[in-house]
């Protein structure tokens, strides 16, 4: 009995060794993020976010930052027919889907049907209004689905017809009209996205989550570019406090993380953690709208003037603090119709010629002048700047400013009704071009109704929706903003963000003004 | 006793629907959508669409009934802000943390907060008594926010003894457990020592003592049991509070708990959700001020529930 004891403890020795010598030829790799959102949102119809599901489902087009175009995804090729209304996709061939299907044509065309059917309720769907019949299928007006402008040519060609031409269109289906597996939805209704009964068509697929907590993606290996894909398992940590994430990534229990404002100087001051620091741009602008439906906002030099009086490089040298760029324009940098400082547009920071404007509205040194509310969605940073902005309206033009925090909810409805005189707002880019900020916020037809309205601003957005030639839409997107922000001075831009992370040195993250969870382009060192 | 059980259950039912009426006014007396987001309101027509989704689009009455018909059968209905998953869902996922968490932050507050009010009380004016008031007043007014962070940065960072945070291990529920439960040992702690303070003056106490009853004898039969009275009254309470989740302490540790949806779901108008949690939380405090009012009789048998009016 003795004697086996030696025998036992070899044999338990190596059946231990067994998995580590088998693990040492492949090599898994892992990564490890957190979310600020809950994971459990997953179907890419009924939401806004995408950080888990447009690493699972792959939308026809993709958008590639670094060269600002459109590139290759679920269509391997695309055609615009001249008159610039018909879109044809060639959907990839010898490509599966998780369970073995082939994806097809059917499966696109199912997922824009499902975005514009107004029982979904799919909270995006005017974003595809500019699809023949789309807008009148969401609003009830016809159920017949088949007159959509979406047509299945045949297993591998998809058609989409719009309303009229759009150059803005194809970089915004980047992140909208993800590949959707209909035979799932009926057979497990609302359930298809659970770990058990996914089936993807991406990069991932979701093998595990647990609501509030994590959500565990793996390689999948039938995407049609899995050889490319480096990181084999993604583990999703929903932490919602900032700081918190940061302290798991001092651990080592994250491998990127993104910086909160209060902890950006000991972070750049940290000789370990300033190495791992990376500042960028994010493609969301920071503006303040001015109610014009009341005086003295009615009068158009008061408004220049309230502009000419914001020091906005101090906002961003002594508040925000975290790398973020004056902006004298609405559409940020690295999106279609950005333009370029060199244009000159906007109104600089110049208190003498404030003073000398309010003056000629017939306020001079602020005299006469009512009282201004400036409300902000409750938050530390709005609050901070809003305290600046104030207090440079009462320094330079004599103006009485009230600030008003308001609660979130009801915050963009009653300011956008004219509750205010000026209010804080802020856009994310969903696709990068001019238009989803032009064309989805300030004309007539869409814009709150108390900001400026302006018909050759109107016009130019409409013509530059359509216009085909690069140059005269960047010439057009010139003129409307010089309309908006100068002539008008409807609206104040201040600043365009800017992303503040902590990187691993192992990790290499493609990271973009935009989204930033393109998990498949990411690669880590062992 | 059974009848007193059996009558104060029954009493639950008005008070829930009193509850969940209010709840329901309040709610939808305040402005905002539940869709629109803090950027941009929606398109009308978009909004429509979720409205007639979610039943929003009927009458209040009608929307009334259609929730209690549902509740009643344990329906208690969607949530509009994760479309997959309905109230019921949250709650049996987010509940048991919160729970765990809760019991082991009162356990913190009940095994620290009485031995020290009691301590202080039969040493008073001493300067234990005066350390352990000092302690308590700390423990009252450094809040959980500011609590959590420190010993995440001294014990998880700093000295490596525990994880920073998340929620599954024994190890990750130690510092939530204090962050939360600390506060409320000291609020015991002053309540304890001041209802000692009270019961050990009193003649029946002296009697005991002249009977030659050993001083042990003496603080925990006879001082102790009396004094405990009131702790037990705010312990009902504060067992509801505790179970239900912190939004606080949870969003500091990432523990998938139930705490934020009390908050996130009014400030983002998840009219469900408000319901449930409201509801949740009003079947907590109605059943331990229940188990409260049950346990007097074990303390003190002077008190006789089946009298009481």
């Amino acid at each position: 009995m003795i004697g086996s004891r030696p025998l036992v403890r070899i044999l338990s020795i190596s059946m231990m060794l067994i998995p580590l010598l088998l693990g040492t030829g492949m090599a898994q790799k892992t990564l490890n993020v957190s979310l600020s959102q809950d994971p459990y949102i997953i179907d890419p119809t009924a939401n806004w976010l995408y950080d888990v599901p447009a690493n699972m489902f792959v939308t026809l087009v993709g958008y590639d930052f670094e060269t600002s175009t459109v590139s290759p995804a679920g269509a391997d090729s695309w055609s615009v027919s001249d008159d610039g209304t018909t879109y044809t996709f060639h959907i990839r061939e010898g490509w599966n889907w998780s369970d073995g299907k082939p994806v097809t044509a059917e499966d696109y065309a199912f997922a824009f049907e499902r975005i514009v059917d107004p029982a979904t309720a799919a909270p995006m769907a005017y974003r595809l209004y500019i699809i023949e019949g789309a807008q009148a299928l969401n609003q009830g007006e016809t159920t017949d689905m088949s007159t959509l402008g979406v047509k299945v040519i045949d297993s591998q060609t998809l058609e989409i017809k719009l309303v009229s031409p759009a150059s803005w269109f194809l970089s915004s289906l980047g992140s909208i009209g993800h590949a959707i597996p209909k035979w799932t939805l009926e057979t497990h209704g609302d359930d298809w996205t659970l770990p058990e009964n996914v089936v993807v068509n991406g990069p991932y697929t979701l093998t595990q989550i647990e609501a509030e907590d994590l959500a565990v993606l793996e390689k999948n290996p039938s995407y049609f570019a899995a050889d490319s894909v480096d990181i084999d398992t993604i583990n999703l940590y929903v932490v919602k406090e900032e700081s918190t994430a940061l302290a798991l990534f001092e651990d080592g229990d994250l491998d990127i993380v993104s910086v909160p404002a209060t902890d950006l100087d000991r972070v750049k001051n940290d000789p370990m953690l300033s190495a791992e620091f990376y500042n960028g741009p994010k493609n969301i602008i920071y503006y303040y709208d001015f109610n014009v439906l009341q005086p003295p906002f009615d009068n158009v030099k008061v408004r220049q003037a309230f502009v000419a009086a914001v020091d906005k490089q101090s906002i961003v040298d002594f508040i925000t603090k975290g790398g973020e760029v004056v902006a004298p324009t609405l559409t940020p940098p690295g999106s279609v119709g950005h333009v370029p400082a060199s244009a000159g547009i906007g109104i600089p920071f110049d208190p003498e010629h404030a003073k000398a404007l309010l003056a000629e509205a017939g306020y001079p040194g602020g005299e006469g002048l009512p009282p201004i509310t400036l409300a902000f969605n409750s938050s530390e940073t709005h609050s901070r700047i809003a305290q600046a902005v104030q207090q440079m309206w009462q320094q330079t033009l004599g103006a009485s400013v009230e600030l008003q925090p308001v609660e979130g909810r009801a915050y963009s409805q009653i300011a956008a009704e004219g509750a205010f005189n000026v209010w804080r707002m802020g856009w994310g880019m969903d696709y990068p071009d001019a238009n989803n900020i032009h064309g989805e916020l300030f004309t007539s037809e869409v814009g709150a109704p108390a900001i400026v309205r302006n018909a050759q601003y109107d016009s130019l957005v409409a013509e530059a929706a359509v216009e085909q030639d690069p140059a005269r839409r960047l010439e057009m997107y010139t003129e409307a903003e010089k309309i908006l922000v100068q002539d008008e001075a409807g609206v104040m831009p201040i600043y365009w963000s800017a992303e503040n992370l902590l990187i691993k040195p192992y990790l290499k993250p493609v990271l973009s003004g935009s989204f930033n969870r393109e998990f498949w382009k990411w690669t880590l060192e062992n | 006793m059974i009848t007193f059980i059996f009558r104060r259950t029954l009493a639950i039912i008005p008070v829930l629907i009193v509850i969940s009426l209010i709840t329901f006014l309040l709610m939808h007396a305040v402005p905002g959508s539940p869709f629109a987001t803090e950027d941009k309101p929606l398109p009308p027509q978009i909004q429509e669409n979720l409205e007639a989704y979610y039943y929003l689009d009927e009458t209040l009455v009608q929307q009334y009934l259609r929730y209690m018909g549902n509740a009643l059968r344990g329906d208690l209905g969607p949530s509009y802000m994760q479309r997959t998953r309905t109230v019921n869902d949250i709650i049996r996922d987010h509940l048991p943390p919160s729970f765990v968490l809760g019991m082991l932050a009162l356990f913190v507050a009940i095994i620290l907060g009485i031995p020290i009010g009691v301590i202080s009380a039969l040493r008073q004016n001493t300067w234990i008594d005066y350390l352990a008031m000092f302690l308590a007043i700390a423990g009252v007014s450094v809040p959980a926010m500011t609590l959590g962070p420190l010993l995440i940065w001294g014990v998880a960072l700093e000295l490596h003894l525990l994880p920073v945070a998340r929620w599954g291990t024994w190890q990750q529920a130690i510092l939530p457990a204090l962050t939360l439960g600390l506060g409320h040992a000291a609020v015991i702690a002053r309540l304890t020592r001041a209802s000692m303070l009270q019961v050990i003056h009193e003649d029946y106490i002296r009697t005991a003592h002249s009977k030659g009853l050993s001083e042990r004898r003496v603080v925990i039969k006879h001082a102790l049991r009396n004094a405990l009275i009131p702790v037990v009254t705010v312990l009902g309470p504060l067992f509801a509070a505790l179970v239900t989740g912190s939004m606080v302490v949870e969003q500091i540790f990432a523990i998938p708990g139930l705490g934020r949806y009390f908050i996130d779901s009014v400030s983002s108008r998840d009219y469900p959700v408000i319901m449930g949690t409201t509801l949740l939380f009003s079947v907590m405090l109605v059943v331990s001020n229940l188990a409260v009012d049950l346990s007097y009789t074990f303390i003190d048998p002077r008190i006789r529930l089946d009298q009481a009016k």
